[in-house]
């Protein structure tokens, strides 16, 4: 009772500096750059204001008992283009870089929450999750698609063919998880358990399944919808890519052990840079082997990051390696999913929301439905598997990734696809985080302070 | 994509240099830091063009950055509370070397842009005056290093000599400021200033507001990121100094919050880095292509040495300080981190061709400096007699 008054007075003096944040911001945004050495300080300008304005919502956030990402997707969405437009799109295009490294930062923090012990031992679990989940939510939303075409006007006017393809392509998305959302998550809560090691093992490898899936179908439907022949050498190819991704990914973790073992000095920057690099060398590969082969080896920088991430924290260097994470973890979030939240499409939410919120109620209802059968087949006790499905819930950069990628293979029918798929992650990001702390809480695996 | 590689590569190699420099620096006296300008050259657009002109000009913000960082940390170092523990003599003795440095620099810099530069009377003020700013500021890095071999009766004098180099920067940045209000601005500059100066005063609540609850260390790291990138860039999207404005930041922070140790901590982890980092990109935009380059930058140390040394012995006849050294000035030949990052900030506040070609006279300048300056507190420390 006595910290009542104590807790008042943080959550006023958050308020306050909340909106001070933004009366300041409002001023000094006010005026146009007039040269290079002003834009460039107006994009400072703006990550300064993400930054302070993010933390101080996430503040109110954990006073209000809701993930601290929520508060950052929160304040990102407010300040970002639809809303008040103090972080406009061009900046939120000059900071993608950030992206990168935060991504690439979160995804070996991934990796090291994947403990080989523990996967040993939730391997049963773990596999019947990952065949259940996507088996339920992709015919929930594949049936809906396809069947409740005359209700929706975005469905309404599409030939059979595309048609078809939608419904397929919006299923396999639907299936897609956010390992970033996951990670972030159990860091804040400091979570330990069967409940949070199934779910990590679960929301990385079942990305890897979404995009060998997507690439099929985009590969099927592809001489039906556009000029192109069906090449299934595309899907050997990715194939290639994923296996190669994850072999090069423990070899650079090895090398990661080997650094910190013989040297280790300024581990975070070395960090950074690796996750970074190994982003930016993915991209660069790509580009290079399709301009000189005429061939496309695209290694997945995700993948990399989590196997070496798994390799390291695995190792006898596990400890110091996931210490100097947690060091960078605060940043890499409050900056993430603050520009994710600024990236989140309102647009497309406000276009198609009838269509958005049944696809993602039908989603929950497969992931309640898959992660129940698989807890049950599993042995789960009762408990948990009623609330299994709610850490599944949170949805980003893969399945807007993988509309993108439709959106250039079938231009006639990417709009709708990217604007679904934007309409539902914008759902499934805000209310997932909320999800999967409450589930934590009520399993008793959240362990630190939130 | 090279411009963030490039960065990746500059931030590695400065936390790296920093650490080499701390354990090198008990040993060799000489490794000033001074050696990353000369890196930074090599990766610039005259040998290996890693630092490109369009890389530059993409690392922009991480340059206001670097320059907030710089000075918030500068900043605080005034704390009023601890200024006034030190001698009464010691502030005027500060005064006099910097007045010293600016009468005798800034209208030697001002005839000649009037008459070599051809410069108008106002444009040549202005630049006179940054001129004379960039003038004033002295390292501590190598004081602290030679007042650790100084003789007992010595000692003294390197305490004051930092006491001086500490204070020495903040005239620099008063003048620096006073130049820029002198410049001949569009009338959207000056309107923008009252808009500034409340930013400016609405970060300062905002930071106190936010550091009014006792926070995790990284909580501050981050607010502390956040604050300098905001104040930072809201100066540089108008036309002000970052660096004079995180200055100012930092100056109030330190006097009024309760938190001010541990943010302090947080930002001394950076201090070397950052300093690298803009030596660094210093060295990429040296401009050496000009042959008036070395004879200007020539005079200028000449004409700064000649005034440190005579602001040095006129300052020993102040009452308090009649027992230092005579040759107490050249304790103060080498130049400060604040002029290196006001000389990144000039030319781009500033564009055009003086100040382009000044910074980089200056900045030969300041390397001469950086090179002369161990053997002159040698000759100080070990050499004179009281």
């Amino acid at each position: 009772m006595k910290q009542a008054p104590h807790a008042l007075r943080s959550h006023m003096l958050h308020l306050l500096a909340g909106l001070f944040v933004l009366a300041s911001a409002a001023v000094a945004l006010g005026q146009r750059p007039a040269t290079a050495f002003a834009a460039g300080g107006r994009v400072s300008l703006s990550l300064g204001f993400l930054l302070v304005f993010a933390y101080t919502a996430s503040q109110l956030a954990a006073g209000a008992r809701l993930p601290k990402i929520t508060g950052y997707l929160l304040a990102g969405a407010l300040a970002g283009p639809f809303l008040l437009g103090f972080v406009p799109r061009p900046v939120l295009l000059s900071l993608r870089f950030m992206d990168d490294l935060a991504f690439g930062v979160i995804a070996l923090a991934a990796g090291g929450e994947i403990h080989l012990a523990a996967l040993r031992q939730r391997r049963r679990a773990v596999l019947l999750n990952m065949a259940f989940q996507p088996l339920l939510v992709f015919s929930a939303v594949f049936l809906a698609v396809f069947f409740l075409k005359p209700f929706f006007a975005d469905t309404r006017a599409l030939p059979p063919v595309k048609h078809l393809a939608l419904s397929v392509l919006l299923g396999i998305s639907a299936c897609a998880l956010s390992p970033a959302s996951a990670i972030a998550i159990v860091s804040e809560t400091r979570a330990k358990g069967p409940y949070t090691d199934t779910l990590m093992s679960v929301t990385v490898a079942l990305d890897v399944v979404v995009i060998v899936l997507f690439t099929a179908a985009i590969t099927l439907f592809k001489p039906f919808l556009s000029a192109g022949a069906f090449q299934p050498a595309r899907i050997l190819g990715l194939v290639f890519a994923l296996s190669a991704s994850s072999a090069l990914g423990l070899g650079l973790g090895r090398l990661i052990a080997l650094y910190m073992e013989r040297a280790g000095h300024n581990l975070l920057v070395f960090l950074a840079c690796f996750a970074f690099g190994t982003a930016k060398c993915a991209h660069w590969l790509a580009g290079f082997t399709a301009a000189r082969y005429g061939l496309t080896l695209h290694l997945e920088p995700l993948l990399i990051c989590m196997a070496a991430g798994f390799y390291v924290n695995n190792s006898a260097q596990g400890p110091r390696f996931m210490d100097a994470l947690s060091g960078f973890s605060l940043p890499v979030y409050v900056l993430f999913f603050s520009l994710a939240g600024a990236s989140l499409d309102l647009g497309a939410l406000a276009q198609c929301w009838p269509l958005a919120l049944t696809l993602a109620g039908l989603r929950v209802l497969g992931l309640a439905g898959g992660a129940g059968l698989a807890g049950a087949l599993a042995g789960d006790p009762p408990r948990r598997r009623r609330v299994a499905w709610m850490g599944y819930v949170s949805q980003a950069g893969v399945s807007i990734g993988l509309a993108k990628i439709a959106e250039r293979q079938f231009p006639e029918l990417g709009g709708v696809l990217v604007t679904v798929v934007l309409a539902m992650t914008a759902v499934n990001q805000l209310a997932g985080p909320v999800l999967f702390k409450s589930a934590l809480a009520r399993l008793g695996e959240a362990g630190g302070k939130p | 994509m090279k411009s963030v590689l490039v960065f990746f590569l500059a931030v590695f190699l400065c936390f790296e240099g920093s650490r080499l420099l701390r354990r090198a620096r008990p040993r060799s006296a000489g490794l000033t830091g001074v050696e990353f300008l000369f890196l930074g050259i090599l990766l610039g657009p005259e040998f290996l063009n890693v630092l490109d002109p369009a890389t530059q000009r993409n690392l922009a913000p991480a340059g206001s950055m670097i320059l907030g960082v710089i000075g918030l940390i500068f900043g605080f170092q005034f704390e009023i509370k601890t200024l006034r523990r030190f001698p009464p003599s010691w502030p005027f003795a500060a005064a006099t070397g910097a007045l010293a440095v600016v009468l005798f620099t800034g209208p030697c810099a001002f005839l000649a842009l009037r008459s070599l530069a051809g410069l108008d009377t106002s444009s040549a003020l202005v630049h006179a005056a940054c001129l004379a700013a960039l003038a004033i500021p002295s390292s501590q890095a190598g004081l602290v290093l030679a007042a650790r071999f100084a003789p007992e009766r010595l000692r003294e004098t390197a305490g004051l000599l930092r006491y001086i180099a500490s204070l020495d920067g903040a005239f620099a940045l008063l003048l620096y400021m006073a130049a820029l209000a002198l410049n001949p601005a569009p009338a959207a500059t000056a309107r923008a200033f009252p808009e500034f100066s409340a930013i400016l005063a609405s970060l300062f609540m905002l930071f106190l507001l936010l550091l009014h609850q006792r926070r995790a260390r990284e909580d501050i790291g981050l607010l502390a990121a956040g604050m300098v990138l905001f104040s930072s860039g809201a100066a540089a999207a108008r036309g002000f100094s970052p660096l004079v404005s995180a200055f100012l930041l930092g100056a109030m922070v330190v006097n009024t919050s309760r938190e001010k140790e541990r943010v302090y901590q947080v930002l001394a982890l950076l201090e070397k880095p950052m300093y690298l980092f803009l030596l660094l990109f210093l060295g990429a935009k040296w401009r050496l292509d000009s042959r008036a380059i070395i004879p200007a930058a020539l005079a200028f140390w000449a004409c700064r040495s000649f005034a440190r040394l005579s602001g040095g012995w006129l300052l020993t006849r102040l009452s308090g300080l009649r027992a230092q050294p005579k040759s107490i000035g050249l304790g103060l030949m080498e130049h400060g981190g604040i002029a290196f990052a006001i000389l990144h900030e000039y030319p781009a506040i500033l564009p055009g061709s003086p100040a382009t070609f000044a910074a980089s006279a200056v900045l030969a300048a300041l390397a001469l400096a950086a090179a002369a300056s161990p053997f002159l507190l040698a000759r100080l420390f070990k050499g004179e007699t009281a």
